[in-house]
C-alpha cells in the first residue's frame, strides 16, 4: 500500500531553548518503551534498534517522501543492505520546501571583490524551478549526470539543485582543479552536461580548459556557461548561457512538482583519491545523503530556521554537498568564492553575515592563533553559538585558544568522509565540549574502534569500522561493474562490515578522537605514499622477499619523518650497500624521490598479528624504542628483537661512516685511487694516469656522492689531480664559470637562458631543454655550492646583478629570453628588472611554477602561504600538493637524496641551501612590466590561496600556462613532452 | 722504409681514392692494435714534437706508449695527404684536440683520435668536422652508470626498457656517441654530456652530427661523429 508523509513540515519542532534531540530522543524512547537519558544511552539504541532508529528519523525528520517506509534496509550486511526502497522522494523538493516564511533568507552568496547577493527561501525555490525547467528543455533528463566546474557561489547551489530537481545526477568541481584532475575524475563520470564558470579563480575553466575538457568527454552534449564571458563554440558541442535558457522560460512554465525517485536513485558522484589508481568515483543516493545530513544537522548540530552556516569548503568537497542540505532544515546559508587573504577574511564574513554556525579547519585555526589575531577583538561575534573543524584533528591547545581568541561557544571536531557524505563522529548539544575529542559519536552509526585482533576496544586506538548498515553508505562506486573495488575499498578487511581507513580512540563516555589513516599511507613531510606501491616496486627485486615501509620520526631532524624500508630476503642473500643502493635505485626510478627510503634494514622476519596482517605499528614502536602496545596480537613477537638489533647495527655503521668521510683531502685521494684502480701521486694529472673521460664521469660522480660536494668539469679539467680538486673544493671559481651552455642554436637567434635551482645547478633543465622546439641557443645560469655566488651566499637581488653581469658578458646586445623554475623563476624574474632597466630587451620570461616569495605577502596570505599544504590536506585529491610545505620540503629533499647516495653529515652546502629558501622568501621583488609566462602546475591545492593575485601585482602581463604535475615533479621526465610542447610554445608567441 | 703499410684487403682503392683531390666529403679511420709487440716505440716517439714528446712523458707506461703510438700514427698519415715529412706536420693542440696549424689549417681536413685499452682509432676528415670514440665494454653496472648523470632522463629509461643483457652495450654505445659529438664540436667534456641527445641505435642523428658506428674487435664499441653524412673507410693499422 502506498501512504504518504503528511507530516508537516516543522512538527518534531523543539521547544524554545530545548534541543531539537531532545523531541526525537521522546519518540525513540516510546519505541524502546523506557527512558534513554544521556548521550551513550541513545546512541545504544540508535545501533541495537537501528531500523526502528531510521524508521523513526524518517518520519519525525518531516522530509517529503511518498511510498511505504517497510521494509526499513534489506539486510544486515553493510556491503549490499540497502534502505527505504519502498520509499521515492526528490533531494531539491526536500532542501526547498516552504516553511512558512517564504520571505526567510535562505541564501547569501558572499564575493571578494562586488556586493553579496541574497536569496530567500522563495526567491530559490523559484530560481531552482525555473532553472530546472530550463534544463528539461535543454534535454537534461534523471538518467543524466551533469558535471559543474564552478566556485561556491549562489549560481552554481541554483544549478546543482536544480539538477537535483530534475532527477539528474551531479559531479561538481572547482575550476582551480586543472584540466587534468578534472578529466581524471569526470572521465568516470560520462557526463552528458558541462556546467562552467569561466570567471573562476584559475585557468582551468577558461575557454583553452574548456575545450581540453569536451575534448576528454565525448559524451558531452552541451555546455551551459555561468558567467558573462562571450560563447564561442567548442568543438562540435553547442554552448549556451544558463542565464539565457532560464530567461527565455515562458512565465507559469517552471512546475515545483519535481519527480519523486526511488532511495537509492543517485544524486551526486564524488570522488575520494587513492594511493593508487585513478580517484574513487563513489555515488551517493538522494535518500542516504538527505537523511544522514538531516539527522546530522538538527540531531548533533541543532541547526533550525533562524540559523546562518557558513562552512568553508570548495564545491570539490564533500563539505559543500553537506552544508548545502542545511537548506533543508530552514538554516540561512552563507557562501563564499573569494579567497582568504588572512586570519581576519573568514571571522569578517562571520560577523558581517550574522554567521550562527561557523565552519572551519584545524589549520585556519591555528593560523589565527599563530597570527596573533584574536577574533572576539576585531569583529562582531554575538551571533556565533559554535564553531565546527574538520579535515584534522584539532590540537588540545586550539580548544583553550577558540575559548580565549572567540569565545564561549563550542568547538566541535566532527569527522567523517566524502565515502558516507557524513560524519562518524560530531558535535553533540547535551554534552560539554572535551579538549582534543570530538563530543559524540553519529547516531544510528554502529562505530567501533577494532584492535589488531578485530576485536572491539575502548580508550584505545584502533581501526575506525561502522558494523551496521547505515543509509548513507555510496551506492557504489562508477567503473566497477562487479563492484571487486567498491569490496576491495572498504570490506575487505572486515567482510560485512564498513572498515573505514581512519584510526580512532573511542572512551566510553562516546567522545572520541580520529588518529588519522590506518591504511598504511604514509606521509613523509607531507608527501602520501602508499606502502604497497614500495611493496610492489621493491619486490621485483629477486633479492627481496618481503618488506615493510615505515613512517618513523626522523632521530636527525625533530619534527620530521623519514621512511625506513625493512626488507626480508632471500635466504644466502645478504642487504650490502650495492644491493641497498639497488634497493634505492629502482625505489627513486620506479617510485619517485619521495619513495626512497632514508634507511634500509635487513630483518629475518615482519611481524604479523594472529590474523596474517601485517603489523606496522609494532614494528614502528619497536624502531620508535618505546614499549608495543600490542605485542599479545603479534604472532611473531620474536621479529622484533631482529627489528631492533637490525637498527641498532645500521645506527652504529652510520656514525661510523660519518668518521670516516669527514676528511675531504683522504676522499678525493680514495676516489681518484679506486676509480683508476691505483693510488696516485697528489699531483698526478688523471689524465696521465691512465683516465679516460668515462671514468672522469666515474670519478666526479664519487666526489659528489662521497664528499656531498658538486665538482664542476671545468673545474675538474683545469687541474685534473688530486691537489687541483682538493683546490676546487676550496676555491671560489671565477663568474665565468657560472653559464653552462645547454643546447647549441642558430645564430643571430635570442638566445634562452635557464637560471639554475635552488641546488644552483641546471640538472633540473635537461630533459626540457632537450625536447624543446627551439632554434634558440639555451644556456645555463649556474650557482654550484662553494662558490662565491653560491645559492645562499648571496641575497637573490645580488645573485640576479652577478648573473646580469655574466649574461651579458656572454650575450652583449640583443634581445635575450629568461626561464626558471621555482627558485631559479625568482632570480629570473629580478634579471629581468634589470636588464630591462639597462635597455635590454627580455622578449621572453618563463616562470616555471614560481611561488611568490612569503615576504611580499601579507602576513596573513604568507601564513596560509604555508599552511596550504595542511589545508591541502583537507580537500579531497589535493593532499600531494602542498604549497606550504615547500619550502621545507625542497631542502628535506635534498638532505634525502644525499642521505640515500651517501652517509655524508648535514655540511656546509645544506646550510647554504636552507638559506637559499630563506633568502628566497625574503626577496622583496620589483616589477617588471614585459611579458612573463606563468606555467602552473596543474595538481596543486585549492580554496586558500591563489598566488597569481599576487603575480599579477608585479607582473601585469602575466600569461598563464597550465602544465602537467604538481610543484615538485614538473619537470620530471614523463610531464617533459607536454611541458616542452607548451614551452615551445609560449616561445613561440613572444617571437611572434 | 716506406711508413705506411698496405690496405686490407677488404676496402677497394677505389673507394678510398674517390675524394682524395675533389671537395667531397670523405673520412679515413685507422685502427691501432697498441697491445701488438712489434710496434717500435722509440722510433715513433722520434717522429712527435718536443711538446708531444714531453706530454706523452707525463704518462704512466701505458699512458706513454699509446699516446706515442697515436700520435706518430697521425703525423705519418697527415704526412702523406699533405705531402710533408711525418715530423713536420704542423700539428697544434687546441682544448685537448690536435688541430692542423699554420698553411694546413685551410686544407679542409679534420682529425680525432681515440683510445680504449689497447685499441687506438685515428680519424681524418676531409671537408666535414670529425669525431672519434672508443670505449672498451666494461663490467660496469649500467644503474651506476645512469647516476652518473652523463645521460638525459629520457635516455635512462629508454636503456632501462631494453632487456638487460643489452644494457651495458646499449650504455656504452651511447657514450660513444655523445664523446665523438663532444670531439667533433672541440669541446670535451666542457658540454655536460647529458646534453647530447643519442639516437638509441648504433648510428643516427646527434643534433647536426651525424653518427655511425665503427666496426672494432669484440670488446670495445666505437663510434664516429662528422658534420655532414659520410661513409668511413675504415683500415688496420699493423706496426712498423
Amino acid at each position: 500500500m502506498v501512504t504518504r508523509s503528511t507530516t508537516a513540515p516543522g512538527v518534531g519542532r523543539a521547544a524554545p531553548g530545548e534541543p531539537q534531540l531532545a523531541s526525537f530522543r521522546a519518540v525513540c524512547e516510546q519505541l524502546a518503551g523506557r527512558e534513554l537519558r544521556g548521550a551513550t544511552a541513545l546512541h545504544e539504541f540508535s545501533v541495537s534498534s537501528s531500523r526502528e532508529f531510521w524508521q523513526a528519523l524518517l518520519h519525525w525528520s518531516g522530509l517529503l517522501w511518498e511510498g511505504t517506509s517497510e521494509p526499513v534496509c534489506t539486510g544486515d550486511d553493510v556491503e549490499t543492505a540497502r534502505f527505504f526502497p519502498g520509499v521515492r522522494l526528490n533531494y531539491a523538493e526536500n532542501v526547498l520546501c516552504p516553511l512558512g516564511d517564504d520571505d526567510a533568507p535562505a541564501l547569501t552568496s558572499v564575493h571578494a571583490t562586488r556586493p553579496a547577493e541574497h536569496l530567500t527561501r522563495g526567491e530559490l525555490r523559484s530560481a531552482v524551478a525555473r532553472t530546472a525547467a530550463a534544463l528539461r528543455t535543454a534535454g537534461v533528463g534523471p538518467s543524466d549526470t551533469v558535471a559543474s566546474v564552478a566556485p561556491n557561489h549562489a549560481g552554481t547551489v541554483v544549478a546543482a539543485l536544480a539538477v537535483a530537481a530534475i532527477g539528474a545526477t551531479l559531479s561538481s568541481a572547482t575550476p582551480d582543479m586543472g584540466p587534468g584532475t578534472l578529466l581524471g575524475r569526470f572521465g568516470q563520470v560520462r557526463p552528458a552536461v558541462l556546467l562552467v564558470d569561466r570567471t573562476g579563480t584559475g585557468a582551468g575553466a577558461d575557454g583553452d580548459g574548456v575545450a581540453a575538457l569536451v575534448a576528454g568527454l565525448p559524451e558531452v552534449r552541451q555546455v551551459l556557461v555561468l558567467d558573462d564571458e562571450p560563447l564561442a563554440a567548442v568543438g562540435g558541442v553547442p554552448v549556451a548561457r544558463l542565464a539565457e535558457l532560464v530567461a527565455a522560460v515562458p512565465d507559469g512554465a517552471a512546475p515545483e512538482d519535481w519527480p519523486r525517485l526511488p532511495f537509492d536513485h543517485p544524486l551526486w558522484v564524488m570522488f575520494s583519491s587513492g594511493t593508487t589508481g585513478p580517484p574513487k568515483a563513489m555515488v551517493h543516493g538522494a535518500g542516504g545523503s538527505l537523511l544522514e545530513h538531516v539527522k546530522e544537522h538538527r540531531l548533533h548540530g541543532d541547526l533550525r530556521r533562524g540559523d546562518v552556516l557558513y562552512f568553508h569548503t570548495t564545491t570539490a568537497w564533500m563539505m559543500w554537498n553537506w552544508q548545502l542540505s542545511a537548506l533543508a532544515v530552514g538554516a540561512h546559508v552563507v557562501l563564499y568564492d573569494g579567497p582568504v587573504d588572512g586570519p581576519e577574511t573568514l571571522w569578517r564574513l562571520v560577523a558581517e553575515h550574522g554567521v550562527t554556525v561557523f565552519g572551519t579547519s584545524p589549520a585556519y585555526l591555528q593560523l589565527c592563533q599563530d597570527e596573533g589575531y584574536r577574533p572576539r577583538d576585531a569583529v562582531d561575534l554575538r551571533a556565533l553559538r559554535a564553531v565546527l573543524s574538520t579535515g584534522a584533528v584539532l590540537h588540545d591547545w586550539q580548544f583553550d585558544w577558540l575559548a580565549d581568541a572567540v569565545g564561549d561557544v563550542p568547538l566541535q571536531s566532527v569527522s567523517g568522509g566524502t565515502d558516507i557524505v557524513g560524519c562518524f563522529v560530531l558535535g553533540h548539544p547535551e554534552l560539554p565540549v572535551q579538549r582534543g575529542r570530538s563530543q559524540a559519536l553519529s547516531l544510528g552509526l554502529d562505530v567501533a574502534a577494532l584492535d589488531d585482533a578485530g576485536v572491539p576496544v575502548l580508550g584505545e586506538v584502533g581501526e575506525l569500522v561502522c558494523r551496521r548498515p547505515f543509509p548513507s553508505r555510496p551506492v557504489g562506486f562508477l567503473a566497477d561493474p562487479d563492484g571487486r573495488r567498491f569490496h576491495e575499498a572498504y570490506f575487505a578487511d572486515h567482510p560485512g562490515v564498513w572498515t573505514h581507513g581512519d584510526r580512532i580512540e573511542i572512551a566510553a563516555d562516546g567522545s572520541a578522537r580520529v588518529h588519522g589513516r590506518s591504511d598504511g599511507v604514509l606521509n613523509i613531510d607531507g608527501i602520501r605514499i602508499g606502502p604497497s606501491e614500495i611493496y610492489t616496486i621493491v619486490r621485483r627485486l629477486p633479492e627481496v622477499a618481503d618488506a615493510m615501509a615505515l613512517e618513523q620520526q626522523d632521530p636527525t631532524r625533530p619534527g620530521a619523518a623519514r621512511l625506513v624500508l625493512l626488507v626480508v630476503l632471500t635466504p644466502g642473500t645478504t642487504l650490502d650497500d650495492d644491493l641497498a643502493q639497488r634497493v634505492r635505485a629502482v625505489l627513486r626510478r620506479q617510485g619517485s624521490a619521495a619513495h626512497v627510503p632514508s634507511l634500509v634494514l635487513q630483518v629475518e622476519d615482519l611481524p604479523v598479528t594472529h590474523n596474517g596482517k601485517k603489523s606496522e605499528r609494532a614494528a614502528r614502536d619497536t624502531l620508535d624504542g618505546v614499549p608495543v602496545r600490542n605485542l599479545a596480537a603479534l604472532r611473531n613477537p620474536a621479529s622484533l628483537a631482529g627489528i631492533a638489533t637490525a637498527a641498532q647495527q645500521a645506527a652504529r655503521a652510520d656514525a661510523a661512516r660519518r668518521e670516516a668521510v669527514d676528511d675531504i683531502p683522504d676522499g678525493v685521494a680514495r676516489a681518484f685511487a679506486e676509480v683508476l684502480h691505483a693510488p696516485v701521486d697528489e699531483g698526478t694529472h688523471f689524465f696521465d694516469a691512465g683516465g679516460t673521460s668515462r671514468q672522469s664521469m666515474t670519478l666526479l660522480r664519487r666526489l659528489r656522492g662521497e664528499l656531498g660536494r658538486p665538482i664542476g668539469m671545468d673545474d675538474f679539467l683545469a687541474d685534473p689531480t688530486v691537489r687541483g680538486l682538493r683546490a676546487a673544493l676550496a676555491a671560489d671559481p671565477a663568474p665565468a664559470d657560472a653559464v653552462e651552455r645547454l643546447r647549441e642554436g642558430a645564430a643571430g637567434v635570442p638566445p634562452l637562458v635557464f637560471v639554475h635551482g635552488v641546488h644552483g645547478d641546471t640538472d633540473l633543465y635537461r630533459s626540457l631543454v632537450q625536447a624543446l622546439e627551439t632554434d634558440a641557443p639555451v644556456y645555463g645560469l649556474t650557482a654550484h655550492p662553494g662558490t662565491g655566488h653560491a645559492v645562499g651566499t648571496l641575497s637573490l637581488a645580488d645573485l640576479a646583478r652577478r648573473h646580469v653581469e655574466t649574461l651579458t658578458a656572454l650575450v652583449p646586445d640583443g634581445p635575450v629570453r629568461l626561464a626558471g623554475y621555482s627558485f631559479g623563476g625568482l632570480v629570473a624574474f629580478e634579471m629581468a628588472g634589470l636588464l630591462t632597466a639597462r635597455g635590454r630587451e627580455v622578449t621572453f620570461l618563463g616562470l616555471l611554477d614560481t611561488l611568490p616569495p612569503s615576504s611580499q605577502l601579507s602576513d596573513g596570505a604568507r601564513r596560509l602561504y604555508h599552511l596550504a599544504g595542511r589545508l591541502a590536506h583537507t580537500l579531497p585529491g589535493m593532499g600531494e600538493v602542498t604549497a606550504g610545505q615547500f619550502r621545507r620540503r625542497v631542502a628535506d629533499r635534498l638532505l634525502r637524496r644525499r642521505r640515500a647516495a651517501s652517509p655524508a653529515p648535514a655540511t656546509a652546502p645544506d646550510r647554504e641551501l636552507a638559506r637559499g629558501e630563506e633568502l628566497f622568501h625574503a626577496h622583496r621583488w620589483s616589477r617588471h612590466p614585459g611579458p612573463v609566462s606563468y606555467f602552473r602546475a596543474r595538481r596543486r591545492p585549492p580554496v586558500v590561496l591563489n598566488h597569481l593575485y599576487a603575480w599579477r601585482r608585479v607582473a601585469p602581463d602575466l600569461t598563464v600556462v597550465d602544465v602537467p604535475g604538481a610543484h615538485d615533479d614538473l619537470l620530471a621526465a614523463e610531464h617533459t613532452p607536454e611541458l616542452a610542447a607548451r614551452f615551445s610554445a609560449a616561445l613561440r608567441r613572444s617571437a611572434a | 722504409m716506406p711508413l705506411l703499410t698496405q690496405r686490407t684487403a677488404t676496402t677497394p682503392p677505389a673507394v678510398r681514392d674517390r675524394g682524395r683531390s675533389s671537395r667531397r666529403v670523405t673520412c679515413d679511420v685507422w685502427l691501432l692494435d697498441l697491445t701488438d709487440g712489434r710496434w717500435d716505440v722509440p722510433r715513433a716517439a722520434a717522429l712527435l714534437s718536443s711538446a708531444e714528446r714531453a706530454r706523452a712523458e707525463r704518462g704512466t707506461p701505458a699512458v706513454r706508449r699509446r699516446r706515442v703510438l697515436v700520435r706518430a700514427v697521425l703525423r705519418e698519415v697527415l704526412g702523406e695527404l699533405l705531402a710533408t715529412a711525418p715530423g713536420e706536420v704542423p700539428l697544434d693542440r687546441r682544448d685537448g684536440r690536435p688541430v692542423l696549424a699554420g698553411a694546413a689549417a685551410g686544407s679542409g681536413l679534420d682529425v680525432s683520435c681515440s683510445t680504449g685499452d689497447g685499441l687506438a682509432l685515428v680519424a681524418v676528415a676531409h671537408g666535414t668536422r670529425v669525431g672519434v670514440d672508443v670505449e672498451p665494454q666494461r663490467e660496469q653496472d649500467w644503474r651506476d652508470a645512469a647516476a652518473e648523470g652523463w645521460l638525459a632522463p629520457a635516455e635512462v629509461a629508454a636503456v632501462a626498457a631494453l632487456p638487460p643483457a643489452e644494457r651495458a652495450g646499449a650504455l656504452t654505445r651511447r657514450w660513444t656517441q655523445k664523446e665523438a659529438v663532444l670531439k667533433a664540436e672541440g669541446v670535451g667534456l666542457r658540454r655536460d654530456p647529458a646534453t647530447v641527445p643519442t639516437p638509441g641505435g648504433d648510428a643516427g642523428r646527434a643534433g647536426a652530427w651525424e653518427l655511425v658506428a665503427v666496426p672494432v674487435p669484440d670488446g670495445h664499441l666505437a663510434s664516429l661523429a662528422t658534420g655532414r653524412p659520410v661513409v668511413p673507410v675504415i683500415e688496420e693499422r699493423s706496426p712498423w
